[in-house]
């Protein structure tokens, strides 16, 4: 089988998801055609060369409906030849495409293929497109759905996470976050979104609130009470019998924030590279996803990473670097005692609670991060993972070349 | 015909009289339905411009379905097997659907006059007519009482109700078998008007004379359902946690709940004959599940005969058997280190109400994941089920009726029936072999009474 090598990834700043956030203004068919844009200018990219373009998106309704990867290939002015799909693995929709794009380079369907994700929730609303989920008793009832914040507030329960454990991750989210800017650690994949007039409307990550403390935090109320009440508490009760009362600790600033943004990822053979003249960063070792309890939801990631390193015949210590998406402060707090992980290794540059989660395009986001940090640490592998609606996981190991 | 008189007057209004021979009220037997046929028949006649249903009980309209017939039914039907046979069986269990829209679209306007009781699939006859009166001050008490049985209601209702008064208001009388308020009747078009008996028939004769062409509303071209479906903003915001609060009672194992709910979902997606045939096969479905059976023969067949009886059973020491074998299970439980919590959690869901057991505190905490949940709550229900067979040997109980609805009606978890409806549940043969290896795992409490081995060697059931 043949390699599948990342050649470059570029993502926009993450604009808030309301009507006041700087990326209110633009289309998501102009966020996701300006990441494909960048990453083939910056790489003087042949786009007839692109055997497929694939754009997570998770609302693919309204402006983001109708195949949006495939419009905005061409919107970007890419090759006519070049196609494009949307898919949805919810919050890993992003990492998903990029696993896709390394199959179909591994199988040689593809020389060249582009992965990436788009959303804008500031305009397309979460829960837009709707689904069987939440409504259709088939699941909801015969399987106890319950929506992902209950979820995240039962681990908090199980594990007996206080809310000061929570908004302890989450200041440590922003402060990693704020570092990291402030260094520069993001420069390169960065690429800052332009107007309708062709300037710059926002060139920084705008949900971030670095002066956060535990103590400011501690004033916010618990977002998760009201559904609770609707019902949802007694429903996660009655599934984990063990859990006792739900302790409600998440809010909006120890969850991941609502925003705007788009990630494009090149990943192709080491041929078609050097036919180029690109030089690989890094190349995709593994993959893998996997389906997990689904009223918990978000418990995914330690079963997807056993699952990705068990069929690499690697243990956790040949991981140099874990990033799990900030879904909620639980999620990752779950991950790193199930797993037994150093903090210092784990979501080094912050993550979704400080800078945001643009649900399709986030996977792809933090796969960039990732490859980033390896190369400013000088590290060798990184292990990208999130956790996914309806009780899922996918993963992703990297090594750099 | 037995249950039904016609009196065709001047003016072709056919006045049907319901009235079943020999009952203190009108219930729905296969017979009655037979003859509905011939009420159909004889409205399609050309000088029957329409009709008026009333019934001729002082108590009331219509109590619904016949239940021990249907229980008999269920059990036919739950034998069947391979696709011919369950076709049958669908049509069989659905024909009170089927009739009922016939007449609903028979192109003849027809209206009912309903008093006291009015409840089931008397209820639905009335909600199948195009124009319904009630009559004032008749102790009128419309509900539909088939989920608290085990089952849901086969005749239109799940279609019939949200098509009126939209899916969130219509949930509590289907999911919860909710009396149905005069005043959400009138306002819901449940009910068109209320007067005087005498008043009513002539009222009901009078709109069928001026309605000739009388549709139901969602026969309607331009129907609408009222507040949207289910994948509608409205319902995003409500039916998603209407069914989340469903858990709060009877819960998954209910052998109806979920599949009323179901009907709601997909029967309010589709135009009306389809919803109904969808509301057929989940009926159908509900009937063949032995909790169903088991639920329907304690809460109405048990309730019913034991009412009848002057003398009834002393379950004290029964039932204080029965708690103390929940107890001790529970307490064994926390020896083996599960959580407080999570053995409280199951004595409420899975037992009797028991005092609680001594926590435990140097045991070694066992870790609990789901597969282990389900097994525990199986071992509790177990044990006590267990107890009620040993307690039905030694004739500490007499009979099985009393047993179980003795249980349920001191917190046994109802969607069993009770404990001997669980073992039924459970299938007699599985039973046994799974209380084996509880024995096997925890001991002779678990051990086989010796009567519920000659049942299974003489393959008779516990209420047999």
């Amino acid at each position: 089988m043949t390699t599948a090598y990342i050649f470059d990834a570029v993502r926009t700043p993450r604009g808030r998801g309301r009507p006041n956030g700087a990326l209110h203004e633009v289309t998501a068919l102009s966020l996701a055609s300006q990441v494909l844009q960048a990453l083939r200018d910056r790489n003087q990219l042949d786009t007839a060369l692109v055997d497929d373009v694939i754009l997570g998106c998770v609302m693919p309704v309204g402006e983001q409906g109708s195949d949006i990867a495939r419009i905005a290939a061409l919107v970007a002015g890419y090759d006519q030849q070049v196609p494009g799909v949307q898919i949805n693995r919810f919050c890993a929709s992003g990492l998903e495409a990029c696993n896709m794009a390394a199959g179909k380079v591994a199988s040689g369907e593809a020389r060249f293929v582009i992965a990436g994700g788009v959303e804008s929730m500031s305009r397309v609303a979460l829960g837009a497109d709707g689904g069987a989920m939440l409504v259709d008793p088939s699941f909801a009832f015969d399987h106890y759905y319950a929506p992902q914040g209950i979820g995240a507030d039962l681990i908090a329960t199980l594990d007996g996470f206080t809310r000061e454990d929570v908004d302890s991750y989450a200041v440590q989210s922003q402060q990693r976050a704020a570092m990291a800017w402030s260094e520069g650690r993001f420069a390169r994949s960065v690429v800052p979104v332009r107007d309708q007039a062709g300037l710059v409307l926002l060139d920084h990550d705008e949900h971030m609130r670095p002066q956060t403390t535990v103590d400011s935090l501690a004033a916010l109320k618990p977002a998760f009470v009201g559904l609770g009440e609707l019902g949802y508490d007694r429903l996660a009760q009655a599934r984990y019998p063990q859990a006792g009362p739900i302790n409600h600790v998440h809010h909006g600033g120890n969850s991941s924030g609502v925003v705007d943004g788009a990630a494009a990822v090149l990943i192709g053979s080491r041929e078609a590279g050097e036919a180029l003249g690109l030089k690989p960063r890094a190349k995709i070792i593994g993959m893998a996803s996997i389906g997990s309890e689904p009223t918990i939801m978000l418990t995914g990631p330690a079963l997807v990473t056993r699952k990705v390193l068990k069929k690499l015949g690697m243990t956790l210590s040949d991981i140099d670097l874990f990033e799990l998406n900030e879904a909620f402060a639980s999620v990752v707090l779950r991950y790193q005692r199930e797993l037994e992980l150093d903090p210092a290794q784990l979501n080094v540059n912050g993550g979704a609670i400080a800078m945001g989660h643009p649900l399709g395009a986030t996977g792809a986001m933090i796969l960039g991060t990732a490859l980033d940090e390896l190369e400013r640490s000088d590290r060798q592998t990184a292990l990208i993972n999130l956790c996914v609606g309806a009780g899922m996981g996918t993963a992703t190991v990297i090594e750099r070349v | 015909m037995k249950n039904f008189s016609i009196n065709i007057d001047q003016d072709g209004v056919a006045l049907i009289t319901f009235d079943v021979p020999g009952k203190s009220m009108n219930v729905i037997s296969d017979e009655v339905q037979t003859e509905f046929d011939g009420l159909l028949a004889t409205l399609r006649e050309p000088r029957v411009r329409g009709a008026v249903i009333r019934s001729g009980k002082a108590g009331g309209f219509c109590a619904g379905a016949d239940l021990p017939e249907l229980l008999s039914n269920m059990t036919r039907w739950c034998a069947m097997q391979g696709d011919e046979e369950l076709a049958r069986g669908v049509a069989e269990s659905g024909s009170w659907s089927r009739r009922l829209r016939e007449l609903e679209t028979c192109g003849k306007p027809v209206a009912v006059v309903i008093h006291g009781v009015t409840v089931g699939g008397g209820l639905e006859l009335a909600l199948a007519c195009h124009y319904r009166v009630a009559v004032a001050d008749s102790k009128l008490r419309m509900a539909l009482p088939e989920v608290g049985v085990g089952l849901l209601p086969g005749g239109g209702a799940t279609q019939r109700l949200p098509r009126l008064v939209g899916l969130r208001r219509a949930a509590p009388w289907l999911l919860e078998g909710e009396v149905i308020s005069l005043e959400d009747a009138l306002a819901g078009d449940l009910i068109h008007a209320v007067m005087a008996a005498d008043s009513a028939l002539e009222d009901a004769r009078r709109w069928v004379l001026e309605h000739p062409e009388a549709k139901a509303p969602w026969d309607e071209p331009d129907y609408r359902l009222p507040h949207g479906g289910p994948h509608s903003p409205e319902g995003y915001r409500h039916f998603a946690p209407l069914i989340a609060a469903r858990h709060n009672g009877f819960g998954s194992e209910h052998p109806s709940l979920g599949n009323i709910l179901k009907c709601l979902y997909e029967g309010s997606q589709v135009p009306m004959d389809a919803g109904l045939r969808i509301e057929a096969r989940y009926f159908f479905n509900t009937l063949r599940k032995p909790q169903a059976r088991a639920m329907a023969r304690t809460f109405f067949i048990a309730r019913q005969t034991l009412a009848r009886r002057p003398v009834r059973e002393d379950l004290e020491s029964y039932l204080g058997v029965l708690q103390e074998v929940s107890e001790q299970e529970q307490q064994a439980m926390l020896n083996e280190g599960y959580s407080d919590t999570l053995v409280a959690s199951l004595g409420r869901v899975a037992s009797l109400p028991t005092g609680c057991p001594q926590p435990v505190t140097d045991a070694e905490a066992s870790p609990a994941d789901l597969p282990v949940v389900e097994q525990l709550k199986r071992r509790l229900l177990y044990a006590q089920a267990l107890a009620a067979a040993r307690c039905l040997d030694a004739g500490i109980v007499q009979d099985p009726l009393e047993a179980d609805l003795g249980a349920v009606e001191a917190g046994f978890p109802a969607w069993t029936g009770g404990p001997l409806g669980y073992i039924e549940i459970e299938g007699l043969a599985n039973f046994i072999a799974q209380a084996q290896r509880f024995e096997q795992d925890h001991g002779a409490r678990f051990a086989l009474p010796a009567g519920l081995l000659r049942r299974l060697e003489e393959g008779q059931g516990l209420h047999a």
